[in-house]
């Protein structure tokens, strides 16, 4: 620019507030002096406005612009300066306030449109979509749409400024499809114990949605968990605390079976050597295995090798003991028993053929001493004479008098009434009962001075109820005579040894305490499954998948051969138990689970809710009950 | 269409005095100083009666009363006709005292209010308030609002004082120098005085030898005392050598007072002759023979460089040079002499001290008060000061100095020095100057530039403001606080003067309109009525320059070239 | 009367600490939150529009010259350095780069051209002062209009006088053919913002290849229609870069206020809909 450019005359103001600037300008021709009126039209169509003085027209021209121009104004007074109006154009402020008013306007236009059309009617996109859901409560809240969750979706503007200060909406539409073994908005689910102060917590704590269809529940970090617990710590490896002194081995097994005498003598014997397991898998069900490992039943693990046990262990309900004196009406006998002859009795001094015990059931079911020859001889022969006439109906009646249960059914079970009859009938005339061939096959059989019960197996009917009438009898015994009979012959078909199957050999007898305060003894007759852990999270299989099938039980199951397994089962009371094996350690874990390894957050062994559960109806069609027609 | 009309504003619509009467007229013209004058030497446009008539009047002050104030700008004269007045003498009365008023700045609410008040018309005037505000101002004036003193023998009995009685003219000098008042003078009885404004002063001059000699004499009586009192390496001394050292100083004047004038001739000259055309007040390697004090104007300083002279710096109001030279001759150095050229910018007044006066009241007490050699610069000005740090510049370095002197854009204390390197050209400034007064900006972005520098049309409240040189009317004046050079719209007649006055360009003209945008005419030859618009310098806005306040990026600022350091500190990042 | 200093490095510096400090501290916040089980998001959240607030005002600033706010240079200062903070904030916000709900995908669109148009800007406003006063020409915006039409005037005047004196066409008619063209409207403008020698290269290559074709005299016109074609050039080249300077906010500034409504509408949202 030339200096004189700046002169006074030569360079008026800029106005960059006024909102239009001259049209020819934005033409790139020489805009007019005036410039724009304040109304946007063109303030330059003439260059003055002609003055009539002494009936001359005169120009007046701006001298800024020039001054009075050579030819002046026209006769009638019009300036012969004009042109055509220009277009005045908005400035860029201008425009952009405009824009700035576009951009609002168009934001506030797509909400509202959102607003009043609902995507699911036609509208065009939802402008409070916050983001996809995760799948599954992308199908399941399908039907109900935003309101499944959020129940102020839908409602006015008074109830969201309610919502504005309402904390826990959310969270409670959550509980109308999920719910738990506790109270929902408690830690862990729980109800603990009411001195300890612990926030109620609230779904979203941890829990988020809208981040699309691939989104899991938010995984926690060890200093999320450290939020509420007292005792905090980094990582397995830093600070977490030792596991429990009998971890994983709380609870007494039902089933006897001591890992150490088995593996290191047993399945080394030659006679057993072939049936015996290879590896803990032999035993074991290691495929699809959670937090129990359980083994096969009795007869695939247990079977080949105690099968004979058991059958070799029999019951002797009654044994004829020595006699003093031969007290049976003869003619009756012959008349009950059928006899051909007479068989009259012989005047000889009586010698009785059996010089044996009593046997226990006997003695307690008649409640008579099993050695005092004096006191039991005329109750027995009373028995014996019965059984000739009725056979098992003395017993049935006996057994049927202990308890308000018919028992005798269950521990009479398959027993032939000849079978009683005859071997009453040879010992009332005093005489050892003959049996036809040996009783191989099992079964209730007599034998020369017993009547005996074979078992014909594991889990034979009979052996188990009479074990179980053993244990009910002998707690409910108000007479003391009676009662140590009854623990007398509880003892006796107890036996590991003697008692009838074995049973108890293999299966724990436990005392339990009921609400009243009662205590009875209770056999364990089936496999006791691992106690439940609910917060627990395990997996043998994938652990096992890793380290391989073959030695990998040992690396955290290790046998403890010192302890006394079988000690504690001596005892009803199962608290001082304790485990074939080491409890597992924290350094078990960490040999593979640590910070330079396979790093160990809580929730991969931890689980936070309880007994987590639908309650909501996931299908909409219910399965029909059959008709009953 | 309806043309809003106004009739042309004169010289003497706004007469000084309001109910100034042909009676008082009468009256002064039997006043001894007056009755002195000849009044056939006035012009028939310019009468003697209506000099007294529209440009002087009687005013009343009571006992007590201040008159004028040390510090203030002041546009008029005061002849005592009746009464008798102090003046108080140096150091002067402390600034509550003297009940100092001040520009009353809008208050928040005010100030907010300008938000709303954003025309899209420009320069709309309400015609009526211009009527009214004469007589606003005038009932001010009378009476009420004089400042007084609170305890005047204590005043009297703690400060040294002068008497002024009948017949005394006093205050001419801020008046006809642009300047502020040197003393503070107040009523010690109740008195009459009469009030000349500066352009009915102008006239007597202008017209009547006896006031002007009367005028120049006591000019250069009291501004010469006044100047040497303030100046730092005189203080020292007591009144008697004082008025020994002023009876000896020169009294020089060189150039013209209306430079301004010549400035554009000047502009367009060949730089190397425009500066030799200069008056040179001292030679570069002449023999030194006193100090030199700038009383008004400015001189440069330059030293010869190849074919022309390089500008070391410029000299002002205050500044004084030469103590150096004389020092180290006085001493006994041989040979010694100016170092530098000292020439007049346009109009300079200089007072010369010569070497005996120096030697004797100045060097002489230096040494008997201290031992061992005092180097003389340190009671140098600040400019001398700084003068060795002048010598070694490079001419790269002083380019931006050279510049400044030659465009004499050295006058302004407030220019608009905008860094076109930070610069986005965003017009905000502008903006906000429009802002700040209803929607007319006051100032344009364009201007001289010197590499990244623009010095913009703005006002620059120059020292010497010759603009107000030729108003008729006074409506450019000097606030009485503060100091920014004012242009009051109401008593503006639109004459140009000032406009056309002004070297740099930074006063224009507007055409005023009404309130729905026709231009307001005179109904007589329907002419616009012009008023003349200037930055005021944001004078009653809180935030002060709202031009300055508003660049987002720090590129503008008002300068004062003597003052500012203009070095790497204060281009782009 | 106080002369504004310019702003320091230090100045600088200093917002830009005390930016990095706050967003230390409002992550470190957020990461207490998330410990705590809370929702880290309300945090980060309310900060983020705090300082997006507080640099929206910024504009609000620029109409009221006449309060005394802080001066404005330290507004823009303020109002860059929390446009990074702000950023900043937003990924920290998201926990990544967006959002995915169709309106948190609006906003994170809206807010990112914002950002990068501010960068833009940011850049233009660091660097193209300085061009402009090196370009040999100062002219106001609004005034090039006036300029060039003047210069067209000159030139088409000189090409008369020319053909007038010498009687010879060359000049005129390459005026039609050619510089006509040029002496329209201001052109090159992209090769201007790019900084390019282009349109220097184009006039001097147009006046030179004319020169075969002109005598002494038509000459000299040549001479004084490069010239002025040379001060166009200049006037044009300040004609593209304060466009640029002057549209940019056009961008910048409507898309920041729909930012703005967005994030108001994203407010309600989540005070009424998320716990």
């Amino acid at each position: 620019m030339e200096e004189n450019k700046f002169g006074h005359d030569q360079s008026q103001y800029e106005r960059p507030n006024l909102p239009y600037r001259c049209g020819r300008a934005s033409l790139w021709q020489t805009p007019c002096n005036q410039g724009p009126e304040a109304d946007g039209t063109c303030g330059g169509v003439r260059e003055c406005t002609p003055f009539l003085k002494n009936d001359r027209w005169e120009c007046r021209r701006d001298k800024r612009f020039g001054g009075p121009c050579e030819d002046g104004p026209g006769p009638g007074g019009e300036c012969s300066i004009q042109r055509p109006p220009c277009a005045p154009r908005s400035t860029l402020r201008v425009i952009r306030g405009r824009l700035v008013v576009l951009a609002v306007g168009a934001i506030l236009a797509l909400i509202g449109s959102s607003l009043v059309l609902d995507p699911r009617f036609g509208g065009v996109i939802s402008i409070s979509d916050a983001g996809p859901l995760s799948k599954s409560h992308a199908k399941f809240t399908e039907k109900e749409g935003c309101s499944a969750c959020h129940g102020v979706h839908g409602k006015g503007p008074v109830a969201w400024i309610k919502a504005v200060f309402d904390n826990s909406d959310l969270s409670i539409h959550c509980v109308n499809c999920h719910s738990f073994g506790g109270p929902s908005f408690k830690a862990h689910n729980a109800s603990l114990s009411p001195d300890r102060k612990v926030q109620d917590t609230q779904c979203i704590m941890c829990h988020r949605e809208h981040s699309g269809p691939t989104m899991s529940t938010r995984f926690l970090t060890p200093e999320q968990c450290n939020s509420c617990h007292k005792n905090q710590f980094e990582s397995l490896e830093h600070g977490h605390p030792e596991f429990s002194e009998k971890f994983p081995y709380f609870s007494r097994n039902s089933v006897k079976f001591d890992h150490s005498s088995h593996l290191k003598k047993h399945f080394d014997n030659p006679k057993f050597s072939d049936k015996a397991p290879g590896a803990c898998s032999g035993c074991h069900m290691i495929t699809l295995s959670d937090q129990e490992i359980r083994p096969e039943g009795y007869e695939v693990v247990c079977a080949s090798c105690h099968d004979s046990q058991i059958k070799k262990k029999e019951l002797i309900l009654l044994r004829l003991p020595e006699l003093a004196q031969d007290l049976i009406d003869r003619k009756s006998l012959v008349q009950a028993c059928n006899f051909p002859g007479s068989h009259a009795k012989v005047e000889e001094e009586f010698l009785s053929i059996s010089t044996e015990q009593l046997a226990l059931v006997t003695a307690f079911l008649l409640n008579i001493p099993e050695d005092d020859l004096e006191t039991y001889d005329q109750p027995l022969q009373d028995l014996i004479f019965s059984m000739a006439e009725d056979s098992y109906a003395p017993f049935a009646e006996l057994i049927d008098g202990q308890s308000e249960n018919s028992m005798s059914e269950n521990l009479l079970a398959s027993l032939n009434p000849e079978v009683l009859k005859r071997a009453a009938c040879s010992w009332g005339l005093n005489q050892e009962y003959e049996p036809p061939a040996e009783a191989r096959f099992g079964g209730w059989y007599a034998d020369m001075l017993e009547i005996r019960y074979k078992p014909a197996g594991h889990a034979d009917p009979v052996a188990k109820s009479w074990v179980e009438f053993a244990l009910a009898v002998s707690t409910k015994q108000g007479e003391e005579d009676r009662a140590s009979r009854a623990i007398a012959m509880r003892e006796q078909i107890l036996s590991v040894k003697d008692g009838v199957g074995g049973c108890v050999k293999c299966h724990a007898v436990t005392e339990v305490k009921n609400s009243k305060g009662d205590s009875r003894l209770v056999v364990e007759w089936n496999y006791k499954n691992d106690d439940e852990r609910p917060y627990m999270r395990y997996k043998h299989d994938n652990h096992i998948e890793i380290l391989g099938t073959k030695r990998s039980c040992a690396n955290c199951h290790i046998l403890n051969k010192e302890v006394d397994y079988m000690a504690s089962y001596k005892e009803y009371d199962p608290g001082n138990w304790v485990s074939n094996f080491e409890s597992i350690r924290k350094k078990t874990c960490m040999q593979c689970h640590s910070e330079t390894q396979i790093n160990l957050e809580c929730q991969r062994c931890h689980m936070y809710h309880f007994k987590p559960r639908f309650k909501k109806d996931m299908l909409p069609v219910k399965a029909e009950p059959p008709s009953s027609t | 269409m309806t043309v809003t009309t106004q009739v042309r504003p004169q010289r003497w619509d706004q007469p000084f005095g309001l109910f100034m009467t042909d009676q008082d007229v009468e009256r002064l013209l039997t006043v001894p100083e007056i009755s002195a004058i000849e009044e056939s030497k006035f012009p028939t446009h310019c009468p003697l009666r209506g000099i007294l008539k529209n440009d002087a009047r009687i005013v009343k002050y009571s006992a007590g009363d201040i008159v004028i104030r040390e510090g203030d700008y002041g546009n008029s004269a005061f002849l005592v006709l009746d009464g008798s007045l102090k003046v108080v003498l140096f150091p002067g009365l402390p600034g509550e005292t003297l009940g100092r008023r001040t520009i009353r700045k809008k208050n928040p609410w005010q100030a907010l209010k300008q938000l709303w008040n954003q025309r899209k018309i420009p320069e709309v005037r309400d015609v009526k308030r211009y009527g009214l505000q004469a007589q606003v101002r005038e009932a001010e004036d009378l009476g009420a609002a004089h400042v007084f003193l609170q305890d005047v023998p204590a005043i009297l009995d703690k400060n040294k004082t002068a008497s002024l009685g009948k017949g005394a003219l006093f205050g001419e000098l801020a008046a006809l120098g642009r300047t502020p008042r040197t003393s503070t003078i107040f009523a010690e009885t109740d008195a009459e005085l009469l009030e000349i404004r500066w352009q009915g002063l102008r006239e007597f001059r202008k017209y009547d030898q006896g006031w002007r000699r009367l005028i120049d004499k006591r000019y250069r009586a009291n501004a010469l005392n006044a100047h040497l009192r303030a100046t730092s390496i005189f203080s020292h001394l007591n009144d008697e050598d004082l008025q020994e050292v002023a009876d000896a100083t020169l009294f020089e004047t060189y150039g013209k007072f209306d430079w301004h004038l010549t400035y554009n001739k000047l502009q367009t000259q060949d730089k190397t002759h425009g500066m030799k055309d200069e008056p040179v007040i001292a030679h570069q390697g002449a023999y030194s023979d006193g100090i030199l004090l700038v009383r008004a104007g400015f001189a440069r300083v330059s030293i010869d460089r190849g074919n022309g002279q390089q500008t070391l710096t410029y000299l002002g109001t205050g500044d004084f040079y030469g103590a150096d030279e004389l020092y180290r001759a006085w001493k006994g150095d041989t040979g010694v002499s100016m170092r530098v050229t000292i020439t007049a910018l346009g109009y300079a007044e200089m007072l010369r001290v010569p070497s005996k006066s120096v030697e004797k009241h100045l060097f002489a007490y230096w040494s008997a008060e201290r031992e061992g050699e005092r180097h003389p610069s340190q009671h140098s000005s600040e400019k001398s000061r700084r003068m060795q740090d002048f010598f070694d510049k490079t001419l790269t370095d002083g380019a931006l100095m050279e510049w400044a002197v030659e465009e004499r854009f050295i006058n302004g204390t407030q220019a608009m020095l905008i860094n076109l390197d930070r610069c986005v050209r965003c017009d905000d400034c502008v903006q906000a100057c429009s802002a700040a007064h209803g929607g007319n900006p006051r100032f344009i972005r364009h201007g001289k530039t010197f590499e990244n520098w623009m010095v913009a049309n703005a006002c620059m409240h120059c020292a010497d403001p010759v603009c107000m040189i030729g108003c008729p009317t006074g409506a450019i004046h000097r606030s009485m606080s503060g100091g920014m050079v004012i242009i009051n719209d109401d008593t503006c007649i639109g004459c140009e003067t000032c406009a056309n006055s002004c070297p740099y360009s930074n006063i224009r003209m507007v055409s005023i309109r009404d309130e729905v945008g026709n231009f307001i005419t005179d109904p007589q030859n329907q002419k616009p009525i012009l008023k003349a618009t200037k930055c005021d310098l944001c004078a009653d806005q809180i935030s002060g320059p709202a031009c300055v306040f508003a660049c987002p990026h720090d590129a503008m600022r008002r300068v004062d070239f003597g003052e500012t350091e203009l070095d790497e500190n204060t281009s782009g990042l | 009367m106080k002369i504004h200093q310019g702003y320091s490095l230090v100045r600088v510096w200093g917002y830009v600490g005390f930016a990095s400090l706050l967003f230390l501290v409002t992550w470190v916040w957020t990461i207490q939150i998330d410990r705590a089980l809370g929702i880290p998001t309300f945090a980060s959240g309310w900060v983020l529009f705090g300082i997006l607030t507080f640099i929206a005002l910024f504009s609000a600033r620029k109409r009221l010259p006449f309060l005394p706010l802080a001066p404005s240079s330290r507004w823009f200062l303020l109002h860059a350095v929390g446009g990074f903070l702000a950023l900043f904030l937003f990924w920290l916000h998201t926990g990544g780069v967006g959002s995915k709900g169709f309106y948190g995908q609006v906003l994170t669109a809206l807010f990112y051209i914002t950002s990068i148009s501010g960068m833009v800007g940011l850049a233009m406003e660091k660097f193209y002062p300085r061009q402009l006063t090196c370009s040999g020409a100062e002219v106001i915006y609004e005034r090039i209009p006036g300029e060039i039409a003047e210069i067209r005037e000159e030139v088409e005047s000189q090409v008369l006088k020319c053909t007038e004196e010498t009687g010879s066409s060359t000049l005129a008619e390459h005026y039609l053919e050619t510089l006509n063209w040029y002496f329209q409207k201001p052109r090159f403008f992209m090769n201007n913002v790019f900084g390019s020698h282009l349109s220097q290269h184009w006039v001097r290559q147009q006046c030179m290849i004319l020169e075969r074709f002109l005598d002494e005299k038509e000459r000299g016109y040549l001479d004084r229609v490069f010239m002025l074609a040379e001060k166009k050039r200049k006037i044009d080249f300040q004609y593209a870069l304060q466009t640029l300077l002057k549209t940019w906010l056009l961008v910048h500034i409507p898309l920041a206020g729909a930012v703005m409504a967005m994030v108001f509408w994203h407010l309600i949202l989540i005070l009424v809909f998320f716990v």
